[in-house]
């Protein structure tokens, strides 16, 4: 187990310095403004030995944040970047909780209901939702849902979620209905993904001996069901569960443009059109962060939810 | 070995009458007996024919239309922008008639009523009363009026005769005192030449002024210049009655034809998905067989490599090549094969680590086959259904993600619009212009279900353990 975590950081300190080698082999197209000292600008230089080889400036950069917690300055901000990024993960989590407490539970019980139906009228809608929602992208799905629900039908309040000064402005229960269609189409686009997983692991699992032990055993199909398939079905989702935790600290890109979040995601959008390689580097290290801590939890949720599988034992192949 | 001499051999059964009759029933290969159950699963094959009607309009929709003004003329191409979708049969049963409803403003909309070039073009909307009586004291205080316009004659119109903002202007003028002129828009300047020509086509409807500027060669000659007002679609579409016009998906804000631009994003995004997916099969492909045929070091080194290149996001890769090395197709393609090889490699390392010490493989080492082979000769084809489908399935979602990038302005070629910044044009406009944003996104709705399903039916029909099940 603990090899295999130290497998992972290493995986995650070369991924991050593959980045940062990326990132320093941009080109630097400061223009030295007129006049003015060049203060900030030099200053930047020594800090982070701009003038040194990639190696000691990466070795400066993580010096930085493990003395100060300076993850760099940004660009198109004028600021330290960690300071602006981790201030934006509210509003990324406000639009994306909702929709993850929703659709976990709603998706298990869609999968079961379908797996339980198999085959039947219930199955084929369900299918066909899935499928639907699977193969669309998400961004058209949203931007059609904004199209009828606010220009067409004007069903919505508006077609984007209410900033701040909205929020004081027309009250709060306005700035709320605003994230109904954002919440509700999220929603429903998340869900079918697992929904899919969860009904194929249960109809697999209904097939099974011990199902049929439970049976002979005078267990109603329901109760087997239940009892024993569903436990064992839910087993490969619960990694994705906590995994979808990344979701809703990181935000959506597309979820973000779409309904003009001022979140991470589009933080993550101002950063590559503004060029600003602090902020980038920052956004990519804590993204990284994130899958390498999610990798880790699902694994040893593996190891807790299921007393078979005993990760680091060996390769399974 | 033995050396045996032919003739000593003899047929043991010559004389024997043998009673076995050869089998009546046709003989089915695996890849016969794939085709046979894949035509059964409906909607697979249904998806298929849909894919292939797309195919056909991605290679030949762009040449079917013939319409290349917003190339050759932005400036007259963008008085044509967004006429809504018109197609010839349809137009009778009240779909994409080219009708459209719009707003303007109420002395606006009678004057066009009662003059000779507007006749026709409102279709319904606009109150009888008003126009019996345009001082009708109903309506004294309404300046705008909603009416239903057939669009192609209404852009005719404000784009030939008269601007939306005609009275607006005016009435700018009386108050400021200014003295903008209201046909600013309409009007345009002409030498003599360029007069003749038009004058020829006859799409000359009046003549506003005449400018004489002297000739400083020979002033008995002066240069004349003439303000006119051209009628639109006569001169730039060579059409005499709008009515004649059809942009099937309408046009775009630019003025381009929707139809030909949709077919054309369709394609750069279709062939870019063919490069990158070959690329990644090939790759994947190459490095799985070896690692899993051969095993050993070279198989551990490229499980760590593996291991680093899937954690790592492709949107960051994406974003830093486009970043550094620009937009273009090239660096779409790299950057997207960087990390995507590595779903073939990992197919094709589980599939020649699962049959490389099957019975067969060893019957023919036995016999002397070498590696390379048993390789292609005895493993790959067994693994062929598996990766076809892998790849079947990689290009819807090749597809799904290039039209997302796209559509964030990720990924921006230079000279072509994708569907996904099609899309993202579209969305900017959706209020007024709904067709910019729905015949994209309808077009990638349908292609990426019916390429699922499709990828789907596939992987049933090469799976022969199913044989029959269905």
């Amino acid at each position: 187990m603990l090899k295999r975590i130290g497998l992972m950081f290493i995986t995650f300190i070369i991924t991050v310095f593959l980045f940062f080698f990326i990132i320093k082999l941009m080109p630097d197209n400061h223009v030295p403004s007129l006049g003015v000292g060049n203060d900030w600008y030099e200053q930047l230089a020594e800090k982070e030995g701009w003038n040194e080889p990639i190696v000691v400036q990466f070795g400066l950069w993580v010096k930085n944040i493990v003395t100060e917690g300076n993850f760099g300055y940004s660009k198109i901000m004028n600021r330290d970047v960690a300071e602006a990024y981790f201030k934006k993960i509210p509003a990324s989590v406000r639009i994306n909780i909702v929709p993850y407490l929703l659709s976990v539970p709603i998706a298990i019980i869609i999968g079961v209901l379908a797996a339980l139906k198999k085959n039947k009228w219930q199955d084929t809608v369900i299918s066909v939702w899935i499928m639907v929602f699977i193969s669309v992208p998400f961004f058209v799905v949203g931007v059609v849902a904004q199209y009828f629900f606010y220009w067409k039908w004007q069903i919505a309040p508006d077609y984007k979620i209410a900033t701040a000064s909205e929020f004081t402005e027309l009250g709060f229960w306005y700035g709320i209905s605003t994230y109904i269609m954002p919440v509700i189409i999220i929603t429903l686009a998340s869900i079918p993904h697992m929904a899919r997983s969860v009904r194929a692991e249960l109809t697999e699992q209904m097939t099974t001996d011990y199902m049929l032990l439970a049976r002979a055993k005078g267990l109603t199909h329901n109760q087997a069901v239940f009892r024993h398939a569903l436990r064992n079905a839910l087993v490969p989702i619960l990694p994705g569960i906590f995994i979808g935790v990344i979701g809703v600290l990181n935000g959506g890109i597309i979820t973000e443009r779409l309904f003009r979040v001022d979140g991470t995601g589009s933080m993550y959008l101002d950063a590559f059109n503004g060029r600003d390689y602090a902020l980038l580097m920052l956004i990519n290290t804590f993204g990284q962060f994130l899958t390498l801590v999610s990798a880790i939890v699902a694994d040893l949720s593996y190891t807790l939810f299921d007393p078979r599988v005993r990760v680091g034992s060996g390769k399974l192949s | 070995m033995m050396n045996i001499n032919k003739k000593d051999l003899v047929l043991v059964h010559e004389e024997k009458n043998m009673l076995d009759s050869p089998l009546d029933s046709k003989r089915i290969g695996y890849y016969q007996d794939s085709w046979n159950r894949f035509k059964k699963n409906r909607a697979s094959f249904v998806a298929f024919i849909i894919i292939c009607v797309m195919l056909f309009f991605v290679i030949f929709g762009p040449y079917m239309r013939g319409y290349d003004l917003n190339n050759e003329d932005p400036v007259e191409a963008g008085r044509l922008g967004n006429l809504v979708p018109k197609v010839p049969v349809l137009e009778k049963l009240g779909f994409f008639d080219g009708t459209k409803t719009i707003e303007a403003g109420k002395q606006f909309l009678l004057d066009l009523n009662s003059s000779e070039m507007g006749q026709g073009i409102i279709l319904s909307g606009m109150p009888q009363e008003l126009i019996d009586d345009p001082e009708h004291p109903d309506y004294a205080d309404v300046t705008k009026l909603e009416v239903l316009v057939d669009h192609y004659k209404y852009t005719n119109y404000i784009s030939s005769y008269k601007p939306e903002r005609y009275y607006s202007i005016v009435r700018q003028n009386k108050i400021n005192g200014t003295d903008d002129d209201p046909l600013a828009e309409v009007n345009r300047t002409l030498t003599q030449d360029e007069f003749q020509v038009e004058l020829s086509k006859n799409t000359v409807i009046d003549i506003l002024q005449i400018l004489e500027t002297e000739n400083p060669e020979d002033p008995s000659k002066p240069f004349f210049q003439y303000v006119v007002r051209l009628d639109q679609f006569k001169s730039s579409l060579g059409v005499s009655d709008p009515s004649d016009v059809y942009f099937w998906f309408g046009t775009t804000n630019k003025g381009g034809d929707l139809f030909t631009e949709l077919w054309l994003g369709a394609r750069v995004s279709l062939l870019v998905a063919l490069a990158v997916v070959s690329i990644n099969a090939v790759v994947g492909l190459t490095f799985g067989a070896i690692s899993g045929y051969y095993g050993g070091a070279f198989d551990l080194i490229m499980d760590r490599v593996v291991e680093i290149i899937s954690s790592i996001p492709l949107l960051s890769v994406l974003m830093l090549l486009t970043l550094r090395f620009g937009s273009s197709i090239w660096i779409i393609i790299v950057a997207f094969t960087l990390t995507g090889w590595i779903w073939q490699y990992r197919t094709g390392r589980m599939q020649f680590y699962r049959f490389k010490n099957r019975e067969y493989v060893f019957a023919a080492r036995t016999l002397g086959a070498s590696d390379s082979r048993i390789m292609f000769k005895h493993i790959f084809p067994n693994t062929l259904g598996l990766i076809v489908t892998g790849l079947a399935l990689s290009v819807p979602l090749f597809v799904f993600t290039e039209a997302t990038f796209s559509f964030l302005g990720i990924i921006d070629y230079a000279n072509v619009t994708s569907v996904g910044m099609l899309i993202n044009q579209g969305q900017a406009v959706m209020m007024h212009h709904p067709h910019l944003l729905m015949f994209p996104a309808t077009y990638i709705a349908i292609l990426m279900i019916a390429f699922n399903l499709f990828g789907n039916g596939l992987r049933d029909a090469f799976n022969p353990s199913l044989r029959g099940v269905e």
